[in-house]
């Protein structure tokens, strides 16, 4: 037996067998190396310099402040002095794990781009059991998501590691992500709804924007919960940059979609025929509200879609009742 | 200024060829198949290829996969997230496949692979899916020796120019018995003048092809020499060299060939073959790496022979028998045999024989599909690890033992393309033949397989959905 040597091929004795699946699970050292993810590019050096000087000067400043404050309180009484200086400690303790919070929410967000990456490169050339890492990562993400348990164990539960690796995704797609998707899209016709209404009864314009900006935050938190991230205030600005950035590929190919609807007489005749102008001022603000919503699912969802892509129109559709079925919203 | 010319003969071509196309596009679109609530498929392979294993737990997996739709998910897609039911009948024009039989052996202790099939048997199945109450399909299965698929290549050659082609096999370069090749040519030689020495000659042909066969050949005509189907021995014939010609004996046998053609193959093919509305091919790749260069080289000559009669729109005849047939699915049995990250090669070293211009138009059609599967899956994937050294392998019981002796394979890498001779491996790709696992629990829910419900779902997922 040659110390180290290459294996070569040939029959051996099964003590030195390691199943795929117990070491998949264990997530053991062996699997493929997580290469082939391309990192963002990097913004200027200087910039982020002086980002971080900028935030030195202001937190150097405060702590003068604060210090300042506490000495003045303790030249009053030594017991107010303990008593604020413990406050302020507490109160910079709270920020620091608030922020750890966030910062590592951001960081798991930031890694839903390079999943989904990874998902495009299994999608076109995957062998069999090539998708184990990716769903270890994706599991790992949805563990804490309320309603992905299910979905998530009945997949492991069929999924063998025989199965190459697009029929695997639609698979997991099918089993695990479908549920995720109605529930997103329930937020999103919820948010739809919520806007058409609120901007066609509201008497002033900037109210109009108010209340999309602040609903479709709300909304934006929930699609991300409903994807397994926990919706914070800086995930939600977060994730509104990144929809935004790619929001141009979205809307392209919603705006052809929507001129094939109104084509065949779909959503625009209704619009034209049924409903007054002030009413179709709301519904086109629920029609970009949903179509944020559903950037926002493209934004959240590991995979891409794969089996059906949900339509802005449906959606509006479905959250103003015009749709006669009462299925799963966008679907 | 531009004038009005005449279309060039090239440019009719075209046309002609486009209009072809789109007709036969329209053909398929409108179904076939499609629409229609009974299917016939037809199950094939050469010998060893794993139809009777196939058959069974495709069968048991229709049968049981309803109650267990978790079992072969994608086809639940299929057949419906609610599961569905399964009845087995028999066919009343063919004689019924052993299932009974098959499944209790492989779920015996210890387990059993099926024997062989060598016969054309069949049986039925409904289904009836439980989203759809009311709406029930009936599907027929059709199990036949791909051996005698082989013999429709004898519809399109004359005898002299058979018996080139299927001497020249014979004779090879490197194949494995041209020492019994080469006394019966001196037999038959003797015999030249002699007509009656024909049945005789050609009962020692067939026991020349069994040896052939025996040696890892499949690519073997007559089949019916190889396996014997009632009746066609009779009138089978036998090649003979060209400079024979005039003779005797070369007369009685094209003569014999005339009536094989007419009375064995054809009317095959009008009873059975014309009436199936698609296929699967099984083809056993890795077996036939291991075999050795000579039997790889002659098992895909035989693959691509027994899809020559599913060629579109080439031989007119043949067109005319095998309208029906709107898909065919190529499957590299035996999966198991090899690690899953050698699929994706396991599946491009089959279907990249199809890769010429000649195939172009069926698989542009969606006419023909490859993939890979284990209709059993006897091993379990893995890696093997000694010394910090790791290389993937399976494992799992040796064919002939029983299951406490498991063995580690390393099987060799599949190559994703015929290596050419020189790239050979010195010693051959290592694979072996692996026994059945413990099945005692699945006499009633799907075998565990690779890719079975995958391949349910390539060969009839359009029609049940």
């Amino acid at each position: 037996m040659t110390q180290g040597g290459p294996i070569e091929p040939g029959l051996y004795d099964p003590a030195d067998f390691v199943p795929r699946r117990k070491a998949a699970a264990q997530g053991d050292a062996l699997l493929p190396a997580e290469d082939g993810f391309v990192a963002a590019p990097r913004p200027s050096r200087w910039r982020r310099r002086f980002l971080w000087l900028l935030l030195a000067c202001i937190a150097a400043y405060s702590a003068m402040q604060v210090a300042g404050a506490v000495a003045a309180a303790a030249a009053i009484s030594p017991p107010l002095g303990w008593l604020s200086g413990a406050l302020v400690l507490a109160t910079i303790g709270a920020g620091t794990l608030w922020a750890r919070g966030e910062a590592a929410e951001l960081r798991r967000i930031a890694r839903v781009e390079a999943l989904q990456e990874e998902a495009t490169r299994l999608l076109a050339a995957g062998g069999a059991g090539a998708a184990e890492p990716w769903f270890a990562e994706v599991a790992r993400q949805l563990a804490a998501t309320p309603g992905a348990g299910p979905g998530v164990a009945r997949f492991q539960s069929m999924a063998t590691d025989g199965y190459a690796a697009p029929d695997a995704l639609a698979l997991f797609e099918r089993e695990a992500l479908l549920d995720l998707d109605r529930a997103a899209l329930a937020a999103v016709s919820r948010a739809a709804r919520d806007c058409a209404i609120g901007t066609a009864a509201s008497p002033l314009a900037a109210l109009d924007a108010a209340i999309v900006v602040l609903r479709s935050l709300r909304m934006i938190r929930e699609v991300a919960g409903c994807y397994g991230f926990r919706p914070g205030g800086f995930v939600a600005l977060a994730l509104m940059r990144r929809v935004l950035a790619n929001a141009a590929g979205v809307a392209g190919a919603d705006i052809l979609g929507e001129l094939t609807a109104e084509a065949i007489g779909g959503l625009g005749h209704k619009l034209a025929g049924t409903v007054s102008a002030r009413l179709g001022v709301g519904a086109f603000a629920g029609m970009r509200v949903a179509r944020l919503g559903i950037a926002t699912m493209h934004a959240c969802r590991p995979l891409p879609f794969l089996a059906q892509r949900p339509q802005v129109s449906r959606v509006v559709g479905h959250a103003l009742g015009w749709r006669e079925r009462d299925d799963a919203p966008g679907t | 200024m531009s004038a009005f010319r005449p279309p060039t003969l090239d440019e009719l071509r075209r046309a002609a060829s486009w209009l072809g196309g789109k007709a036969g596009e329209a053909w398929r679109a409108g179904g076939a198949a499609l629409g229609r609530n009974h299917l016939r498929i037809g199950i094939t392979g050469l010998s060893g290829a794993g139809k009777s294993v196939f058959t069974t737990a495709l069968v048991h997996a229709l049968r049981h996969g309803g109650a267990h739709p978790a079992a072969m998910p994608l086809l639940a897609g299929a057949l419906g997230p609610r599961g569905w039911t399964a009845t087995v009948e028999r066919l009343e024009d063919l004689p019924p496949f052993p299932l009974a039989r098959h499944v209790e052996g492989l779920t015996a202790d210890p387990p059993r692979w099926p024997e062989p099939t060598r016969e054309l048997c069949g049986l039925r199945l409904r289904l009836a899916r439980r989203h759809r109450p009311g709406d029930e399909v009936v599907l027929d299965i059709v199990d036949y020796p791909g051996e005698w698929l082989l013999d429709l290549e004898l519809l399109q050659l004359d005898y002299p120019a058979w018996s080139v082609a299927a001497l020249a096999r014979l004779g090879a370069e490197g194949a494995p018995c041209r020492e019994a090749v080469d006394s019966w040519l001196a037999r038959a030689r003797d015999a030249a003048s002699d007509a009656r020495a024909a049945p005789g000659l050609v009962e020692a042909h067939g026991e020349l092809l069994a040896t052939c066969a025996a040696a890892g050949l499949r690519h073997l005509q007559p089949g019916r020499l190889v396996v014997p189907q009632a009746g066609a021995a009779e009138f089978a014939p036998a090649p003979l060299p060209a400079d024979m010609a005039g003779g005797a004996l070369h007369a009685a046998m094209a003569a014999r060939f005339a009536r094989y053609r007419e009375e064995v193959v054809e009317p095959f093919y009008r009873a059975h073959f014309a009436r199936l509305d698609r296929q699967v091919v099984l083809f056993d790749a890795i077996g036939a790496l291991a075999a050795g260069e000579a039997v790889f080289a002659d098992a895909g000559g035989a693959l691509e022979a027994t899809l020559a009669s599913f060629r579109y729109r080439r031989i007119p005849l043949l067109d005319q028998l095998r309208r029906r047939i709107d898909r065919v699915l190529v499957l590299a049995t035996k999966a198991d045999h090899v690690t899953t990250t050698q699929y994706l090669n396991l599946r491009q070293l089959v279907a990249g024989r199809f890769s010429g211009t000649r195939w172009a138009d069926a698989i542009d059609e969606d006419m023909l599909r490859f993939d890979v599967v284990a209709a059993v899956r006897a091993t379990q994937d893995g890696w093997m690890r000694r010394d910090g050294a790791q290389r993937a392998a399976i494992c799992g019981a040796l064919k002939g033992t029983g299951e406490a002796a498991r063995r580690l394979l390393v099987p060799s890498d599949v190559p994703p393309e015929p290596p050419a001779r020189e790239a050979w491996p010195e010693g051959g790709f290592v694979y072996a033949a692996f026994a059945p696992p413990d099945l005692s629990g699945h006499a009633g829910k799907p075998f565990p397989n690779v890719n079975l419900d995958k391949a349910l779902d390539l060969l009839l997922g359009d029609w049940l959905r």
